[in-house]
């Protein structure tokens, strides 16, 4: 019976100690516990004085658009900025072709100006000489009109013969009545009288139509006449335009050498 | 032959510049009669033809005036060329007759110069009145003869012949402006 109750005592003495072991370890664990969350809380405070969650995921989110506004802008100028560069090179590129092909046909320049040049000058001499064709239509119309005094002479000398074709015609009549006064003696001069007034009338009636003609010659000559008169001029003045048209190009030219 | 349109373009304007020189020295009524076609030119050796020629590379016009010598037609034409004289000499009212149909052609041929490049008009030459019978046999181009009367009292003939193709078209309108655009001493003009 002492053993057991010893048992017992020593039993309740070691519960009773370790009862009071656990206490304090609980003590000790309770402190740190206690301890570690007195620094969450001191944490939390100061976390708590900066920003809630939300509002730090808010702040991040409108960082992040900013930033993919910003990237976006970015890229945008990037790209212009690129495509700016891809004109420039190619502009460049194109003066360099020119400069290139400028001075590759800078010598057929020079080639085409040389020929031209010549050619003004050819067709220089060429106005010269149809300046000189227009001397020519003026020839020719002094020489019409020669013609045309020569066709009024003959005119008037037609008129004359006309008129002595009438005075024979009257001298006929007069005879043939003259004749037919004589009688038998006069038949036989009858005859010849009748046959010269026929003969006058036939000269008359000829001399009316070479009359005519000689009109009709007149016209002719002068129309024609007059047209070759207008066309020298018409020529004279074309040529002059062609002249000066010619003078502007050998100026311009001599101005370019 | 040329297109009757052409022609008759043609006849408009020289009855405008006829007009238009008559008017600014007579007052009165003003009538421009078509004569029948074939119509033959009356011969009288008082009446002489004035003929003028207006040429270009595509057609020919000729022109044919036959004036009267009596005092009511010559008066105006003196007025006409601000001759103060009397045309009583035949020489001095030839010239007179060359130098007003050279005023009305010359009107014409201005008008023309509008519409083509390269146009000259001849002289004025003086033929038989009976010449202008042949004129359709000569030419063979649209022959047309008008009798021009002012104020009842000074008349004369004007025969227009237009010798072109029938493509020739002349392309202008006749604006408002004066057809007889510059005064003339009277004197001859070279155009």
């Amino acid at each position: 019976m002492n053993a057991a109750i010893v048992s017992v005592l020593c039993f309740i003495c070691g519960a009773i100690l370790a009862w009071g072991m656990t206490r304090v370890h609980a003590a000790k664990i309770a402190l740190g516990l206690r301890q570690q969350l007195q620094g969450l809380q001191v944490q939390v405070d100061e976390l708590s004085q900066r920003a809630t969650a939300d509002e730090v995921e808010q702040s991040l989110n409108a960082l992040r658009q900013d930033l993919l506004q910003h990237q976006q802008r970015f890229e945008q100028e990037r790209s212009g900025l690129l495509g700016r560069l891809d004109q420039a090179e190619g502009r460049m590129a194109a003066q360099l072709e020119t400069a290139r092909l400028a001075e590759e046909n800078e010598e057929a320049y020079a080639h085409t100006k040389s020929l031209l040049s010549a050619e003004n000058s050819r067709l220089m001499a060429e106005i010269d000489e149809m300046l000189d064709l227009v001397t020519t239509f003026e020839r020719w119309s002094s020489e019409m009109q020669a013609i045309l005094v020569n066709n009024n002479t003959i005119k008037n000398k037609n008129s004359e013969f006309e008129s002595i074709v009438r005075q024979v015609v009257m001298l006929s009549l007069n005879a043939a009545i003259e004749a037919a006064r004589a009688g038998e003696q006069g038949r036989g001069f009858a005859v010849v009288a009748d046959g010269i007034r026929s003969l006058a009338q036939d000269s008359q009636k000829l001399s009316h139509e070479y009359r005519q003609n000689l009109d009709q010659n007149s016209l002719i000559t002068t129309t024609t006449f007059q047209d070759l008169q207008a066309s020298g001029k018409m020529l004279r003045t074309a040529v002059a335009n062609l002249q000066a048209s010619n003078d502007k190009i050998r100026s311009m030219l001599g101005q370019e050498g | 032959m040329a297109s009757i349109v052409a022609k008759a373009r043609l006849d408009e304007l020289f009855e405008r510049a006829v007009r238009e020189a008559v008017s600014s020295v007579v007052d009165g009524a003003f009538s421009c009669r078509q004569l029948p076609a074939g119509a033959t030119v009356v011969y009288a050796p008082e009446q002489p033809l004035v003929v003028l020629t207006i040429s270009s590379y595509k057609f020919q016009i000729i022109s044919l005036f036959q004036f009267q010598s009596d005092p009511s037609s010559v008066e105006p034409i003196a007025r006409l060329l601000n001759r103060h004289a009397s045309l009583q000499d035949e020489q001095a009212l030839l010239d007179a007759f060359d130098e007003a149909a050279n005023m009305i052609c010359g009107a014409v041929k201005r008008y023309l110069d509008r519409c083509f490049p390269h146009i000259g008009m001849s002289t004025p030459f003086v033929l038989d009145s009976a010449c202008a019978n042949h004129l359709q046999a000569v030419s063979g181009g649209k022959v047309d003869s008008y009798e021009i009367t002012v104020n009842n009292a000074m008349s004369f003939r004007l025969t227009v012949c237009l010798v072109a193709d029938d493509e020739l078209a002349f392309d202008f309108h006749l604006h408002e402006q004066s057809v007889v655009a510059e005064e003339s001493s009277g004197e001859l003009e070279l155009f």
